[in-house]
C-alpha cells in the first residue's frame, strides 16, 4: 500500500498503523512523496484489511487538518 | 459493483475540499486518494451493494466536492469578521476586572472635587455678591425696556 504525502499526514498512518496492529502488522519507509506500507505476513481479509486501513488513514488525515 | 476511479483538478477544488467531501462518503464507502502533480485520483467502492450507477456516484462526490469548495471560500472570506464577534463575545464574557489595565478610582457621591456643592455666597462672599449682581441686574434691564 502506498499513501501520497500531501494527502495523508504521518501521524495518521501511524494512528492507523497502532490501531490495526493486531489485525496486521506493516512496516512503513517512505520513498520520494509516500509513504510505503509492506505486510510483515499475509492474512485471509488481506484485501478488505487493506481497504479498512486505507479509510481509517483518510479519517484520521481529515481529523489531522481540521485541527 | 467495482472500484469507480475519476480525476479532480486541485486548481478548481484544493486539498481541503476533497477531503471534506470524501468524509461524508467515508461510512459508506472505501475510500483511497493519491495525487500526480496538480490531479487528484479519487477511488470510491462501495462497500454493500447498492442500486447506484457508477456516474451517479460520480455525480455525488463532485457535487459535494463544490459545495466543500464553496463553504470553504466562503469561510476564508468572513474569517475576519467572524473572529471579530468571537473574540468581542469571549471578551465581554469575561468577569469584570479581569482585563481592564486601568484601575478605576473608587467615587463617593458625597466627594465635590471642583465645589459644585458649596454655595455662591461661601466661595465669594456677600460683599461681592451684592456689587456685582445690581450692576448686572440694572443693566439687564435698560436693555429689555431699548429693544422693546
Amino acid at each position: 500500500m502506498r499513501f501520497h504525502k500531501a494527502v495523508y499526514s504521518k501521524s495518521a498512518i501511524e494512528k492507523t498503523l497502532k490501531a490495526f496492529e493486531k489485525l496486521a502488522s506493516f512496516t512503513l519507509k517512505e520513498k520520494a512523496d509516500y509513504f510505503i506500507l509492506e505486510r510483515k505476513r499475509r492474512l485471509e481479509d488481506n484485501e478488505m484489511i487493506e481497504k479498512e486501513f486505507s479509510n481509517y488513514a483518510l479519517e484520521a488525515a481529515i481529523n489531522d487538518k481540521k485541527r | 459493483m467495482k472500484k469507480i476511479k475519476f480525476k479532480v483538478n486541485e486548481k478548481l477544488f484544493p486539498l481541503e475540499a476533497v477531503l471534506t467531501a470524501s468524509y461524508s462518503f467515508i461510512d459508506s464507502f472505501y475510500l483511497y486518494i493519491d495525487k500526480k502533480g496538480n490531479i487528484f485520483s479519487v477511488s470510491l467502492e462501495p462497500k454493500d451493494e447498492t442500486n447506484l450507477k457508477p456516474g451517479d456516484i460520480e455525480g455525488q462526490f463532485r457535487n459535494e466536492l463544490l459545495h466543500s469548495a464553496l463553504r470553504i471560500k466562503i469561510s476564508r472570506n468572513n474569517a475576519e469578521i467572524r473572529e471579530y464577534i468571537v473574540s468581542q463575545a469571549l471578551n465581554s464574557a469575561l468577569p469584570l476586572g479581569i482585563n481592564e489595565d486601568k484601575v478605576i478610582p473608587k467615587e463617593n457621591y458625597l466627594d465635590d472635587p471642583l465645589g459644585i456643592a458649596i454655595p455662591w455666597e461661601e466661595k465669594f462672599g456677600k460683599q461681592k455678591l451684592s456689587g456685582k449682581v445690581k450692576k448686572k441686574s440694572v443693566k439687564a434691564k435698560k436693555g429689555k425696556k431699548s429693544k422693546k
